[in-house]
């Protein structure tokens, strides 16, 4: 009796084990599509450019592949060599650019959404209205913006105020400003929708409690904001610049699509320059090592700009020193006893 | 113009006074009517009701987090209607808590005091240092007042700090301490060290020096004109202190934060932030941050249900005994009339926005008013079923079973109905807004097919504008009509029901609670003689008594049986009803005869 | 007297709310009108005849009685009759889009399942370095990965046109579907389901794969619409991917957004503004058309995933 008991407790364990070993082998099995296509086509190419930094290496000519140490590096730091010294000037335009815009888009999508949330008359059909331009493609963007600053002939800004003004036109620090504020109004109006949605749903999310609390103790509304609003944004607002940080370092379409005849040529941002050489064909493919170098140096800033904001960011805690404070207070308090009233 | 108003503020018991108060959404919907309460000073409100019953809106109303409709509330005379929320000296605390998450415990009770100005008499505080200081070196001596600087001053800190530490040390103002400490870190080291020796003269120079201040100071405010009253604060022209808005020091802040702290038991949680408090801590924060105002009104919204239910009882004791100590005048709303009853000193139960009844707790439960009332009170709450009234009998009748009534009942029962046709008449004769409201009120005990309360819309533009094109097709009337069609057969329906009583008895309804039905276990062969004698459906034993359920009259009865007679399955028990534990209602208007 | 003044008055709360309402309508107003007004411009432009591009650019609309539709069905049948290049961008674009759409959700749904609802050990460890790889700044890998392509067709001895096609679509298509912001979209979704469901189908018998059919894909609809939109949003207007596959292989293997930037992009427009017009108004159709049925919903999904986080 007692030995059967055991050996249907043993089935019992050996069909869980059993259970188990399946739905282990089902999880990978389902995974394993995901998981290689992931490695194949963005780990292990990420993995190679730390490795093809270091070779000479043209994907037409495989065999050709030389062991080149350090000289991709050389040549990326050698200010003499002009694909080198075009690598590091671009990213003179790009700094100013994302100095300028991430504050402005930071603020213009949070103000929208602020006043979103006070749901006026109508305001889902002005949320849609915001948001399309995010679906619009950059070359479409583009399209519409050339026609937009266009010379006077056929632009739409020069031919409404009858003015002259080359819009589009210019290198970099030269006489090019103009050029940059249309970027950034390229930049704004495409890129501001999705961070105004995500704002409006969390500032929804905002329990309305905590308003009247602010009101009761006597916050007026700027102190509703910086007290409630800013405070309970904080892990978005956080996560979104990240997404902007990185997204500004990469800046390609923008300055890509909104170029006249002159400039065309002109790289103005790191990720132009990777972009224009990979294109590049034949001509540049023996220079994958010095693009990879290239590349990886810009990553590098990326990732590292992108950890100083979270680090900016992230959620510290208010010092803890009010307990200590207080057990100083209480000692005082304590002792003042002796103090009253003179008795000896 | 003496108006009735006025009569009203002058009494002198009235401390808040709501009246009157009404509440209309803007989607028309009416959710509080006629909330009329005197509250005196230091009493404790318990707004009780049912969820959706309008107590909260009312909260709100007074804390001026809703537009009152109609309606005033005056605090002292004042009245707060246009008031923002801050300036009507009240503190609220929510049921969510509505803490910071970014603040720390410190930080969340300390926010009121760092964000307002607060006024205070304006302060020589020279004059006032020099005084506290010369008090002090009479009273407790040059000597221990080195000792006691010389104790904080050993560990190296900012002057700041140290200026601080001695005010609390020495119980004085901080100007007061840093003139000390000014005169002491005057002292050259070698007399700093033999204080003990040279005291004398280092008393009569520092005399000399606070003597000169006090001269120099004095001459100057005499230059400017300054008057100063024996506090050393500052005069208006009037003999008046001058009072001044200001934002309160780092040291005041601190200071109350601590003494709050300290009375809630908060001190070792100050740093912590609100989600790693407990629900308990939570809310203790959120009552600190409410007392820290030192405002004469608390408002309560549910604050106690999102406690489990062994905390609750903790903080239900806590939040009395708090109000007794601050002096405060508490209103409190919830819907567990457990609370009400243990913590009020007035309960005010409300019903579909009508307020039911005021009353102290034992009003409330000894003579509730009507079958809302009488039903929501008390746990477990009353027996209520229907019974014949025999005017012959003068006894309450159910299938042969009889329950005498008291003698003078025949007379009240006479009483109530002819007044009840008469205001039942009155009604469907004049039915306007106010005899609607009746009715609504009426259903509201009842608990009733709920009308829905639809008053004349708001205005916004739009239902302006078709409002207007209405009334010029001269359909205004008939809409009026129809809305109001479901009350006016109410009222119609309810006189009929009414009228139809004077003759010779109707149904009533009979309420008893619990613990005052006589439940005897029944002996087999005894007989019991005007006793109820029946199998009861459900026992349970609640520890020292049982919980007895009962048929009666069709209706679950509840009943209580001590513990001590032990019963078993099959065993019947015998019930006795007395009239003096007995609350008769009219099943009509759901109101109390008596 | 003056106490029945102030009743009439308007409370302070009603006056602020009255205040939000205006102000915010009126901002709202001038920013809707600001971010839609270059689309109009854009469909005011494409309507233009030739002179009329060239006399009143200053326009947005075309002068009345000179509206044309030319730009339009210049670009289906060109000048020697033959089908120009724009319809098969555009369908380059669409099938394209529409495969890595129904591809990245089934992948999401799977993985997020497998992920939430299985025992499997390494469950932590993938999640963990699924996180982490969100932050791994991608450029690093484009250069490789381009080299990756290269290799691989020469490897293949790709030359003609049709292999090249296949080659170039692949590439683009697969890796797009592994989108590891997607997956954990998905699987914040999937947490939200409460176990219980799952563990009560299960003693009810219920397979694995009669859970995810029946109970989990129908609950996930509106996530799933999320990612639809942003995969569709996301590859149909991809434009640097496509242009470093596509650099030197023709017009025709191009998908719309890298045609439409090299054609019609910067000054290479000027002069046929009515035909890039028309082509881009033409191009954002099927963007336009999904976005007008599932706004709500989407914009909805969309502030979720920043509440969530």
């Amino acid at each position: 009796m007692k030995a059967f008991e055991e050996s249907v407790r043993d089935e019992n364990m050996l069909a869980r084990r059993r259970q188990r070993v399946k739905e282990q082998i089902s999880a990978w099995a389902l995974l394993s599509p995901f998981i290689i296509i992931l490695v194949l086509f963005s780990v292990v190419p990420f993995v190679m450019g730390f490795v093809y930094v270091f070779l000479r290496y043209d994907p037409y000519d495989v065999g050709a592949t030389q062991f080149y140490g350090l000289k991709n590096f050389e040549m990326l730091f050698n200010g003499d060599i002009s694909m080198s010294q075009s690598f590091w000037e671009s990213f003179g335009p790009v700094t100013v650019y994302a100095l300028c815009t991430f504050p402005i888009g930071t603020i213009i999508s949070f103000v929208l959404a602020y006043f979103i949330n006070m749901r006026p008359p109508g305001y889902k059909f002005f949320r849609a209205c915001i948001y399309l331009p995010s679906l619009v493609s950059i070359s479409i963007a583009g399209i519409i913006f050339c026609n937009f600053f266009g010379p006077k002939g056929s632009g739409l800004i020069n031919s409404l105020f009858g003015t002259d003004i080359d819009w589009l036109g210019g290198k970099p620090f030269q006489d090019d400003f103009l050029r940059w504020v249309i970027i950034l109004l390229l930049c704004i109006w495409g890129g501001v929708g999705g961070n105004f949605v995500i704002y409006a749903g969390v500032l929804n999310d905002i329990p309305k409690s905590l308003y009247e609390a602010c009101e009761m103790d006597g916050g007026g509304r700027w102190r509703q904001i910086l007290h409630v609003t800013l405070p309970c944004m904080k892990s978005t607002l956080s996560l979104t610049m990240f997404g902007t940080v990185v997204g500004m370092l990469s800046l390609y379409g923008q300055p890509y699509v909104l170029n006249t005849i002159e400039n065309k040529d002109i790289l103005v941002s790191p990720m132009m320059w990777i972009q224009k050489y990979l294109m590049g064909g034949l001509t540049y493919a023996k220079l994958t090592g010095f693009i990879c170098a290239a590349a990886l140096v810009l990553g590098i800033i990326s990732a590292a700009l992108g950890f100083i904001q979270r680090k900016v960011m992230a959620d510290r805690r208010p010092g803890a020193k009010y307990c200590a404070e207080y057990a100083r207070y209480a000692e005082l308090k304590a002792q003042s006893a002796d103090y009253k009233g003179g008795a000896d | 113009m003496i108006t009735e108003n006025e009569n009203i503020v002058n009494d002198k018991d009235t401390f808040l006074s709501l009246r009157h108060l009404v509440k209309v959404y803007p989607n028309g919907e009416k959710a509080v009517y006629d909330f009329d309460l005197e509250i005196a000073k230091n009493e404790f409100i318990v707004i009780v009701g049912p969820s959706g019953c309008g107590k909260s809106t009312t909260l709100r109303m007074v804390a001026g987090l809703e537009d009152i409709t109609d309606g005033d509330v005056y605090l002292q005379n004042d009245l707060l209607n246009y008031k923002p929320c801050k300036d009507r000296k009240m503190a609220i605390v929510f049921q969510s808590y509505a803490l910071y998450p970014q603040m720390n415990v410190y930080q969340n009770i300390a926010f009121p005091l760092t964000i307002n100005k607060y006024p205070a008499p304006v302060v020589n505080e020279t004059l006032l240092s020099v005084a506290q200081v010369k008090k002090l070196l009479e009273s407790i001596g040059i000597e221990r007042i080195a000792k006691a600087i010389f104790s904080q001053h050993s560990k190296r800190m900012k002057r700041k700090t140290l200026v601080e530490e001695l005010a609390v040390l020495l119980d004085i103002e901080p100007c007061s301490s840093k003139l000390l400490v000014g005169l002491f870190r005057s002292l050259d080291a070698a007399t700093k060290n033999e204080i003990a020796v040279k005291k004398d003269v280092v008393l009569s120079e520092w005399l000399k020096k606070l003597d000169e201040k006090e001269a120099a100071e004095r001459t100057k405010l005499q230059e400017s004109g300054v008057k100063l009253n024996e506090k050393f604060h500052v005069l208006n022209d009037d003999g008046t202190e001058k009072i001044v808005s200001r934002k309160l020091t780092r040291f005041e802040i601190r200071t109350r934060v601590y003494e709050t702290a300290d009375k809630l038991d908060l001190t070792p949680y100050l740093d912590k932030l609100p989600k790693e408090l407990s629900g308990g801590q939570m809310q203790r924060v959120a009552l600190g941050r409410a007392i820290i105002k030192n405002v004469p009104v608390f408002l309560m919204d549910e604050p106690l249900s999102n406690l489990d239910a062994k905390l609750r009882l903790t903080m239900r004791s806590e939040i009395v005994k708090l109000h007794n100590r601050i002096n405060a005048t508490t209103i409190y709303v919830t819907h567990d009339q457990v609370e009400a009853m243990t913590m009020a000193t007035r309960i005010v139960v409300m019903s579909r926005g009508f307020v039911q009844q005021i009353g102290t707790p034992e009003e409330i439960y000894g003579d509730p008013v009507n079958v809302f009332v009488a039903r929501f009170i008390g746990s477990p709450s009353m027996n209520v079923f229907e019974m014949e009234y025999d005017k012959s009998k003068n006894a309450y009748t159910y299938g042969g079973f009889d329950i005498p009534a008291s003698k003078s009942f025949k007379a009240k029962y006479e009483s109530f109905y002819a007044e009840k046709c008469a205001e039942f008449e009155q009604i469907n004769a004049n039915f306007d807004l106010t005899a609607r409201e009746k009715i609504l009120k009426v259903l509201s005990v009842l608990g009733e097919n709920k009308v829905k309360a639809q008053t004349a819309k708001k205005s916004n533009l739009i239902t302006r504008t078709v409002n207007f094109f209405k009334s010029i097709a001269k359909k205004k009337e008939k809409e009026k009509e129809d809305v109001w069609e479901k009350e006016r057969t109410v009222a119609k329906e309810k006189l009929e029901q009414l009228r139809s009583r004077t003759e010779k008895g109707d149904k009533v309804l009979i309420g008893i609670r619990p613990e005052r039905l006589e439940i005897e276990k029944a002996e087999a062969g005894k007989k019991y003689d005007g006793y109820y004698v029946v199998e009861p459906t459900l026992t349970e034993l609640l520890g020292g008594e049982y919980s007895v359920h009962f048929e009666f009259c069709g209706r679950n009865t509840v009943g209580k049986l001590d513990a001590k007679y032990k019963l078993k399955a099959g065993d019947k028990i015998a019930v006795k009803f007395s009239a003096a534990d007995l609350y008769v209602f009219d099943p009509v208007t759901g109101d109390v005869i008596k | 007297m003056q106490d029945a003044k102030i009743k009439k008055r308007l409370t302070k709360s009603q006056l602020t709310t009255r205040r939000e309402k205006i102000v915010s309508f009126i901002v709202l107003a001038i920013a809707a009108l600001i971010f839609v007004f270059p689309l109009i411009y854009m469909v005011g432009t494409s309507f233009k005849s030739d002179l009329d591009l060239q006399m009143h650019p200053e326009n947005i609309f075309p002068t009345p009685g000179q509206w044309t539709i030319k730009h339009y069905t210049g670009f289906f049948i060109n000048g020697d009759g033959q089908l120009d290049n724009m319809p098969k961008w555009m369908f380059n674009s669409l099938w394209s889009t529409a495969l890595t759409c129904g591809l990245t959700v089934l992948i999401d749904l799977v993985v997020a399942y497998v992920v939430v609802f299985l025992r499997w050990k390494g469950k932590q460890v993938f999640m963990k370095s699924l996180f982490a790889w969100m932050a791994a700044p991608t450029v690093i890998a484009t250069a490789p990965g381009l080299a990756l392509f290269q290799t691989v067709k020469t490897a293949l001895g790709v030359n003609n046109f049709a292999s090249t096609y296949a080659l170039v679509y692949f590439w683009l298509t697969i890796p797009g579907i592994v989108g590891v912001f997607n997956v954990i979209l998905m699987y914040n979704f999937f947490k939200t389901i409460p176990i219980d469901i799952i563990e009560s189908a299960k003693s009810d018998g219920a397979s694995h794969f009669k859970i995810f059919l029946k109970i989990v894909c129908p609950l996930a609809k509106s996530t799933m619409l999320v990612i639809v939109l942003f995969t569709f949003a996301a590859s149909w207007n991809n434009l640097q991917g496509p242009q470093l596959l596509m650099a030197g292989e023709g017009q025709a293997i191009q998908t719309i957004t890298v045609a439409l930037a090299e054609s019609y992009g910067g000054s290479s427009a000027w002069g046929a503004q009515g035909v890039s017009m028309a082509t881009a108004l033409f191009s954002l159709i099927p963007v336009l058309i999904i976005f007008i049925f599932t706004q709500n919903r989407m914009i909805e999904g969309l502030a979720s995933t920043g509440v969530k986080r």
